[in-house]
């Protein structure tokens, strides 16, 4: 992963120095809450229901158990010995102490870790697919791509007060694993016609109260022309955004108002005009990168032969939790926080530690966060894995359901977030029981949940394959039911299916929709599939017949 | 409003002159964009400084023409969250070469000061309410490296890295240590071996093997890791002939391409163990001969070094962590938590051969003349310096006695 130099340490040192200073005028009344607010913003601070939340930044994901063991430690002291893990590859928080703030972020610093630019109208945290470096189906490892982009956007003085927040996700592989259609910028690595690598930059996704499915803006930007062509983008939005209206903010409206043609070509225009970094230092830059995540072992073509006989449960666990590698006798591995007595995403202080330790004896002491709020293991051999099963099932970490019904994606909703109007862990975890009930998660096969508890869409309902919008209807929750969407290369976005059901009728209503896909599918098709395939009557017509009841 | 420049308050020699009041004759006046634009005929005339207020809504597209008649250009910040003139500051700066003053006006965070001047800002009006020492506590912020290149011009950390890499990128040994022992020091051996190999130390780590009875296990972790790394073999000298005749049987089947034999300086031996006895009599200084010296010859230019060193070898070897730091090198023990059991599972498993010796007793075998078998019981390294004091040669704990 990223190693530090003394040149990162020093900046993050300075901006907790920086926000001690800036914490302590706020509490001596020398800063009011508008002054403050975007300097706190800047620094992942909100003010939350019931407290601050506090968001640390996990840079594409990727998270060393040495880091993992001082969040634990955080949890324990400053939190309620909880964290949350969010659809951004981030940790979350909930329980921190405003005056405390600056000291978590002095522990965070000594590992290399920070909260700069995890809120705010800045670009945020740079994601890409949790499998990065390892996936077998990769152009490129697209992590070179974001941490150039987040050294770039780290602090740059003209991007951090944006007309509104801006995610750019990069991937590298066949099968898009970070929703890059959904982002304000996606960049996807593609081959040219004569096999050199580049970019497909795509533009104006995001999801919120306008779900807008991201444009290509360009089919191949060589490389070296990255950093530049999007400081444009950025200039432009930054300069023509509008600002009027926090709602018509984010990049998609600047992009439907222009016309994605006419922003294509002012970016045009305005790329080659922008200054470009010094192509000597960026190469010797990416040299460093390019060493930095290099696997910290040599990859293999053999994977050794275990002819052992095993339960049906591991097996079960391996076609759900188990992807393939790169390294033939190696595996990755998904963890999934999914349990059902906790939030999507929620993790102890305990388990924090506990997955540290395994992260250290079975994939060299490396994990991801998932944009689906689920711990990876991107390192583990092959002969390990039953072994690592057999620890996993003990700690409750082992349920076969990666990419499966019960592998729900939710924010934190009403239980904590002050911006919510309805609950939505609650409302994942009937679903859960209801759906574990029905038939065990692989005989419905891939399907994708989303639960968002307001229009802000954190929960990212849009690209669910089934979604569940929570809204307010005269003091009662109400859930919004889509269907189709889809954070893949092809997205889509989900149609609204009916009325509004309150919260006790979620269950029932999810339910049916499975049932219809389970009477209507053809041979192995997945649940998008079929939906595809049909439309949505079907659908429909089960979801009246509950609605009806 | 107090008015910072040059990192002082100074007073503004400008008068900003309404959209509806009279110019005065003399002196520098600012003026609004729009005002500028109309009586721009008459203002060129008008002979003194010029300075134009780039209102909301306008870009330097506005003034790009005039900039060489402008001694000054304010922008004001509608609000603190509003970015506009941060990019309206570099396109002045950057692209149309202003040179004159540009002036942030508005809503002035003075934590926002250090970003303006890095967009190009150099004079900033802020808020009467707010202390003149919050001010300069947050100018002093602005003394940092920068990750981006700006308006200023100021170095960037990827030009700091390659002008030092050599200093910027490792710390000083110590603190390398410590950091690999808290990322690393918990991976499994065969881990640690292929992560110190292929990607910590690549080209600039050895394994020093003694190929003695559990040399093997290590030997095969850094095989797998990658065969050409070195392995530096002692060779004082006074080997038992069954241990050169392992080193060959093992070299060859690891396949091992990168075996360097270590050997004594042939005249220092000649000069201090004349009579063949320096073992029995100084055996300290015959280890520092025909051990200690020759491999820190050939540690020349490695970063760092693998061993095989074990906590259940005695009490000298209890307390292992992962990392140790002697002579500026980083000495790595994967296997300081191992014990015999693990070492027989490890031989089993990958049907690696033993040491010839081993069966006859001898569980950890040095030269021929300091090394004797171990009784059952008895600690694995008892049959070493038998009956003296001495239970290591010095390349682990360096003599303390006079050499």
């Amino acid at each position: 992963m990223y190693r530090y130099d003394v040149h990162d340490r020093a900046l993050v040192a300075g901006r907790v120095d920086e926000f001690r200073g800036q914490v302590r005028r706020r509490l001596q009344g020398e800063l009011n809450e508008d002054q403050f607010r975007p300097l706190r913003l800047m620094n992942g601070v909100y003010l939350q229901l019931h407290s601050y939340m506090l968001r640390v930044a996990i840079p594409y994901g990727v998270l060393a158990s040495h880091q993992l063991r001082l969040l634990a430690t955080i949890a324990h002291r400053y939190d309620r010995g909880l964290g949350h893990f969010t659809t951004r590859q981030n940790l979350q928080f909930n329980w921190i102490g405003l005056e405390d703030v600056p000291d978590v972020l002095g522990h965070l610093a000594r590992v290399d870790m920070h909260a700069i630019q995890t809120s705010g109208n800045c670009i945020r945290n740079i994601t890409t697919d949790p499998f990065a470096g390892v996936a077998k189906d990769e152009v490129e490892d697209p992590r070179i791509t974001a941490e150039l982009l987040r050294q770039w956007s780290t602090f740059h003085p003209e991007f951090l007060y944006l007309p509104r927040k801006f995610k750019v996700a990069v991937t590298g592989a066949r099968e898009d694993r970070a929703a890059v259609r959904w982002h304000d910028i996606g960049l996807r690595l593609v081959r040219d016609a004569a096999g050199t690598i580049g970019y497909e930059v795509i533009a104006g996704g995001g999801q919120g109260r306008t779900p807008v499915i991201g444009a290509t803006l360009r089919s191949f930007l060589p490389k070296a022309d990255l950093l530049p062509y999007i400081e444009a983008i950025m200039r432009l939005y930054n300069r023509f955004g509008r600002r009027d209206n926090k709602y018509k903010a984010r990049i998609k409206i600047l992009l439907q108002d222009v016309g994605i043609e006419a922003f294509a070509r002012m970016v045009e225009e305005e790329w080659p005009r922008v200054r470009r970094p010094d192509p000597h230092l960026i190469a010797a830059e990416t040299a460093r990168l390019v060493e930095d995540f290099a696997l910290p072992y040599r990859p293999r073509k053999d994977s050794p032969v275990d002819t052992t006989e095993r339960d049906l449960a591991f097996w079960r666990w391996v076609a759900a939790n188990v992807a393939p590698h790169q390294s033939a006798d190696r595996a990755i591995v998904t963890l999934p926080l999914k349990s059902i007595d906790q939030g999507p995403g929620d993790i102890t202080a305990e388990k924090m530690e506990t997955v540290a330790d395994l992260a250290d004896r079975y994939s060299h002491a490396e994990m991801r966060i998932s944009h689906h709020q689920n711990i990876v293991l991107p390192h583990v051999r092959w002969t390990e894995l039953p072994r690592l099963w057999e620890t996993l099932e003990r700690l409750g970490l082992a349920e076969p359901i990666a990419g499966l019904a019960p592998d729900i994606v939710a924010c934190p909703g009403m239980d904590y977030c002050a911006l919510a109007t309805a609950r939505s862990i609650g409302i994942a975890q009937d679903i859960s029981k209801r759906l574990a009930a029905l038939a065990p998660p692989e005989h419905i096969g891939a399907l994708r949940l989303n639960i968002s508890g307001c229009i802000n869409a954190c929960g990212h309902h849009h690209a669910g394959h089934i979604g569940i919008l929570g809204v307010d209807k005269r003091g009662e929750e109400f859930y919004q039911i889509t269907i189709g969407g889809s954070d893949d290369y092809d997205a889509t976005l989900g149609t609204l299916i009916g009325p509004a059901v309150p919260a006790a009728r979620v269950a029932d209503a999810i339910e049916s929709l499975v049932l219809a896909y389970l009477a209507h599918r053809q041979g192995t098709e997945r649940f998008l599939e079929t939906y595809r395939r049909l439309g949505i009557t079907p659908f429909k017509e089960a979801f009246h017949a509950v609605d009806q009841e | 409003m107090p008015l910072i420049k040059n990192d002082r308050v100074i007073d503004d020699p400008w008068l900003a002159v309404a959209d509806e009041a009279e110019i005065p004759l003399h002196g520098a006046v600012l003026l609004g964009v729009a005002r500028w634009q109309a009586e721009r005929t008459a203002l060129v005339l008008r002979n003194a400084a010029l300075g134009v207020r780039l209102d909301s809504g306008h870009g330097p597209e506005d003034i790009v023409a005039d900039l060489d008649r402008l001694a000054l250009v304010a922008i004001p910040f509608p609000s603190f969250s509003d970015g506009r003139p941060y990019s309206i500051a570099r396109l002045l700066r950057e692209r149309y070469a202003f040179s004159g003053e540009l002036r942030a006006v508005g809503a002035v965070l003075p934590d926002q000061i250090p970003l303006m001047r890095r967009c190009g800002f150099d004079s900033f009006v802020v808020d009467p309410a707010i202390r003149v020492e919050t001010v300069f506590e947050c100018l002093g912020a602005y003394d940092r490296h920068h990750y981006q290149a700006a308006a200023d011009g100021v170095e960037t950390i990827a030009a700091l890295r390659r002008r030092a890499p050599g200093k910027s990128q490792t710390s000083a040994t110590a603190a390398l240590a410590a950091e690999l022992e808290t990322r690393f020091g918990n991976l499994p051996a065969e881990d640690l071996v292929a992560q110190m190999v292929v990607k910590e130390f690549k080209n600039r780590i050895a394994y020093v093997s003694s190929f003695g009875t559990e040399a093997a296990v290590l030997l095969h972790m850094v095989a797998l890791a990658d065969p050409a790394t070195p392995v530096l073999f002692l060779d004082t000298g006074k080997l038992f002939p069954e241990t050169l005749a392992y080193r060959d049987a093992l070299v060859d089947r690891l396949g091992l391409s990168a075996v360097r034999t270590v050997t004594p300086d042939q005249a220092e031996i000649a000069a201090a163990d004349a009579g063949h006895d320096l073992c029995r009599c100084n055996p300290d200084l015959c280890c520092t001969l025909r051990k200690v010296k020759p491999l820190d010859r050939a540690l020349t230019g490695f970063a760092a070094w693998l061993n095989g060193r074990k906590g259940y070898h005695g009490t000298t070897r209890i307390d292992l962590s992962a990392f140790e730091v002697e002579e500026d090198r980083i000495k790595i023990n994967p296997l300081r938590h191992w014990g015999k059991a693990e070492v027989g599972a490890w031989f089993a498993t990958h049907h690696l051969p033993r040491h010839p010796l081993e069966a006859k007793g001898f569980l950890s075998i040095g030269c021929m003349p300091c090394t004797d078998r171990v009784a059952p019981g008895e600690d694995i390294r008892a049959g070493r310096w038998r009956g003296q004091d001495k239970t290591e040669c010095g390349l682990h704990n360096r003599p303390t006695g006079a050499v």
